[in-house]
C-alpha cells in the first residue's frame, strides 16, 4: 500500500536496488577471488561556479558518499592461477559516489548543488614489489547533476550530465606501525575525452526541454575544454584481522568546463572515513 | 615515474583554479556588475536602438557620486529602464525596481466590479479558470494569470460544459503573463491541426548580435475534446508576457478574434542573475517572434479595437464584453 500510494519512494528503492546490484556484481563473480568492497562517507567544502547562473562563486558545506569495489582480473593466466591482487597483473574497480553541496555567494545568494558519479576502471600493475605497487589503467565514468539557485526566478536551474574517458593512477605502500600492517593509496584518475551537455550561452532548458531544441547541447570534451579530475589519498588500518578496515580518506575533486561560452566550475576538498571489507570466496 | 610525478603535479596545479570574480558590494563594481549582465546576454539593444555603451558612460559618472544603497538603487533603476522593457527588474530586499510604462501609459479598457457583475455568483472555477455560460448562449472564460495551472481535465470539462454554445469570450486582460506550458495547453484546445506559431531565438555569445538562428514554435492540437467554434479574445495592454504570447498563437487561427486593446508586449523570454551587493536582476534574453518572423516585443494589435471609457463604466457596461456578445450572437 505504502508503495502504490506513494510512488517516490517505489522509485527510489528500484534506484538503491539497482545500485546495490552494480556494486554486488563483482561478489557473485568467480568463486576464490580476492575483492574489496568499501564505504565510505566524509564532509568537506565545495566551490561553485556557473555564470549561466550567477556571475558570483558560490562556496560552502558539501558531504560526500562513495562506495566500491575492486577486484583482479585473470586475463592471459592459466586457470590454475589463482585471482589474488600479488598474483595476476590486471584489476578493476567500481565506483559510486554522491556529492551533496550547500554553497552561499559573497552576496548571501544560495546554489545547491547535487552530483551522482558512477565509474569503472580497468587498471595494470607496472610496478609490483612486496611493500609497494604502482598501476595505471583507464576509466569510464557517467555522471550526473545540477545546481539550483534560490534566488533565480526563471533560470534557477542548470544540469550538468557527461560521459568520461580518462587515465587513472594508483599506488599503494605498505608499513607496520604500531605493530598493525597498513597501507597508504593513493589513486588519481582524470578524464581526457568524452561527451557533455550544455545549453547554449543563454538558451533557456524551456527551450531545450519544452520546444526540443537540442542544436549544438552535446559537446565533445577534451583537457581543453573539460577538465575533471580527481584524487583521493587513504590510510587503510586494519581490523578484525585481515578482513576488513578502516579507512581514513582525503578526496579532492575538479569539474571545470567552458562550452558554449558558458564556465562552470566544481572544486570540492573532502576528509572521509570508512571501511572496508575484503573477501575470498572459496 | 617521472611522467606519473608530473601528472600529479599537473593534477595538484588545477586544484588552485578559482575564478578570478570582483566580488566586492561597492557602487562602482555593483554598476559594472550589473551593466556587464545586460551588455552580454539581454536581447534587444538593437531591436529597440539601445546604445548601451553610451549608457554606461552616462550613468558611471552618476554612480560615482552615490553616497548609499538607495541612491544607487535609484541609478541603477533609471538605467534599466532606458531598456523600456517590462522583463527588466532590479529586486531589493525593500523594492522591486520596474518598467511598467507599457500600461501606466495607456487606459486599462478593464474594470473588475464589471467583471465580478457578470459573473455573479454563481460562476464555476477550474484551477485559474472561471467560467460561466452568460445569457444568449455563449461561454465565457476568465483566466487572470498564467502562473495559474491549468488542468487537462478541467479543460475537457470546460468545453464539453460549452459545446452547445455559439461560441466563448475568453478575457485575458489584466493578465500579465505567467507559464509558458500553460499558454500550449490552453491554446491547442483551438486547433485542428499543427502549425508554426512563432519562432524563437537565444543569444550564443556576449556580443549584442551573438544569436542563433530562428527555431520555429509549433502548436500541436490536443489529442482529445477540442473547441473549434467561435472564439472571442479579450486583451488590453495589461497583456503581457506568457499573455503575449497566447494571443500571439492564438490570433492566427480561422475561428478566433482578437478584441480590445492592442497587448503590452514582452516578447523577451526573461532569465535571472545576481549582483555582488545581494540585488538580483532579471532581463529579457530570448527574443521571440510570430509567424511572421516579427518581434512581439511590442505588443499585438487587436483584430478589432474597442475601448472601455470611464463613462461606459459609470453605465456598468464593459462595452468590450458586449461587442464580443453581439459578435458571437450574429455567429
Amino acid at each position: 500500500m505504502l508503495f502504490s500510494e506513494n510512488p517516490e519512494i517505489k522509485s527510489s528503492h528500484i534506484i538503491l536496488f539497482v545500485f546495490w546490484i552494480y556494486l554486488l556484481q563483482p561478489l557473485n563473480a568467480q568463486t576464490g577471488n580476492q575483492k574489496s568492497v568499501y564505504w565510505q562517507l566524509g564532509v568537506g567544502n565545495t566551490y561553485l561556479y556557473d555564470n549561466y547562473l550567477s556571475p558570483l562563486p558560490h562556496d560552502g558545506i558539501s558531504a560526500l558518499f562513495s562506495s566500491g569495489s575492486m577486484k583482479p582480473l585473470k586475463w592471459g593466466l592459466p586457470d590454475s592461477i589463482g585471482t589474488s591482487f600479488d598474483e595476476v597483473k590486471w584489476f578493476s574497480q567500481c565506483n559510486f559516489s554522491i556529492n551533496p553541496v550547500y554553497g552561499q555567494s559573497s552576496a548571501g545568494s544560495t546554489l545547491i548543488y547535487g552530483n551522482i558519479d558512477l565509474r569503472k576502471s580497468i587498471l595494470r600493475q607496472i610496478v609490483s614489489d612486496p611493500k609497494y605497487h604502482i598501476s595505471t589503467g583507464a576509466f569510464a565514468a557517467l555522471s550526473g547533476g545540477g545546481r539550483y539557485s534560490i534566488h533565480n526566478g526563471n533560470n534557477p536551474g542548470s544540469v550538468d550530465a557527461m560521459f568520461d574517458l580518462g587515465i587513472t593512477v594508483f599506488s599503494d605502500y605498505k608499513f607496520i606501525l604500531w605493530k598493525r600492517s597498513m597501507i597508504v593509496s593513493y589513486q588519481g584518475s582524470m578524464a581526457m575525452a568524452g561527451l557533455a551537455f550544455s545549453p547554449e550561452y543563454a538558451e533557456s532548458y524551456y527551450e531545450i526541454f519544452y520546444l526540443n531544441n537540442h542544436k549544438n547541447i552535446i559537446k565533445f570534451t577534451n583537457p581543453i575544454n573539460k577538465q575533471h579530475w580527481r584524487q583521493q589519498l587513504s590510510l587503510n588500518i586494519p581490523i578484525s584481522g585481515r578482513k576488513s578496515s578502516f579507512r581514513v580518506s582525503y578526496w579532492n575533486e575538479g569539474r571545470i568546463s567552458m562550452f558554449n561560452n558558458i564556465r562552470t566550475r566544481v572544486l570540492s576538498n573532502h576528509f572521509s572515513v570508512g571501511y572496508i571489507s575484503y573477501f575470498s570466496i572459496l | 615515474m617521472k611522467r606519473t610525478a608530473l601528472l600529479l603535479i599537473l593534477i595538484f596545479s588545477l586544484c588552485a583554479c578559482r575564478e578570478e570574480v570582483n566580488e566586492s558590494t561597492d557602487s562602482k563594481n555593483t554598476f559594472e556588475t550589473l551593466w556587464s549582465i545586460l551588455d552580454e546576454k539581454y536581447c534587444f539593444f538593437d531591436a529597440k536602438g539601445v546604445d548601451w555603451d553610451q549608457v554606461h558612460d552616462k550613468y558611471a559618472l552618476r554612480v560615482d557620486t552615490c553616497k548609499n544603497s538607495d541612491s544607487l538603487l535609484k541609478v541603477l533603476g533609471e538605467m534599466i529602464c532606458t531598456l523600456q522593457d517590462g522583463h527588466v527588474n532590479l529586486y531589493t530586499a525593500h523594492d522591486l525596481i520596474r518598467y511598467w510604462k507599457w500600461f501606466e501609459d495607456y487606459e486599462p479598457n478593464f474594470d473588475e466590479s464589471l467583471q465580478r457583475n457578470l459573473l455573479g455568483t454563481d460562476y464555476q472555477i477550474s484551477s485559474g479558470l472561471k467560467y460561466k455560460i452568460i445569457g444568449g448562449n455563449v461561454g465565457y472564460i476568465t483566466y487572470s494569470s498564467f502562473t495559474s495551472a491549468i488542468s487537462d481535465a478541467g479543460l475537457d470539462y470546460i468545453f464539453n460544459y460549452f459545446e452547445n454554445c455559439r461560441g466563448i469570450i475568453i478575457d485575458v486582460r489584466d493578465n500579465s503573463g505567467g507559464n509558458l506550458s500553460n499558454v500550449n495547453k490552453l491554446a491547442c484546445r483551438f486547433t485542428e491541426k499543427k502549425f508554426i506559431c512563432g519562432y524563437i531565438r537565444h543569444k550564443t555569445g556576449p556580443g549584442h548580435n551573438d544569436f542563433s538562428e530562428p527555431y520555429p514554435i509549433y502548436l500541436e492540437p490536443y489529442q482529445g475534446k477540442k473547441y473549434t467554434k467561435k472564439v472571442v479574445i479579450l486583451t488590453n495592454r495589461m497583456c503581457y508576457s506568457a499573455t503575449n504570447t497566447f494571443v500571439t498563437v492564438m490570433r492566427q487561427l480561422p475561428n478566433v478574434i482578437i478584441m480590445g486593446d492592442r497587448t503590452g508586449g514582452g516578447g523577451g523570454f526573461p532569465i535571472s542573475s545576481m549582483l555582488p551587493n545581494g540585488w538580483s536582476v532579471r532581463f529579457s534574453s530570448c527574443p521571440t517572434y510570430d509567424e511572421n518572423y516579427k518581434l512581439t516585443e511590442e505588443g499585438i494589435e487587436p483584430d478589432s479595437t474597442v475601448y472601455l471609457t470611464d463613462h461606459d463604466i459609470q453605465r456598468g457596461v464593459d462595452v468590450i464584453i458586449e461587442t464580443a456578445y453581439s459578435l458571437l450572437q450574429k455567429n
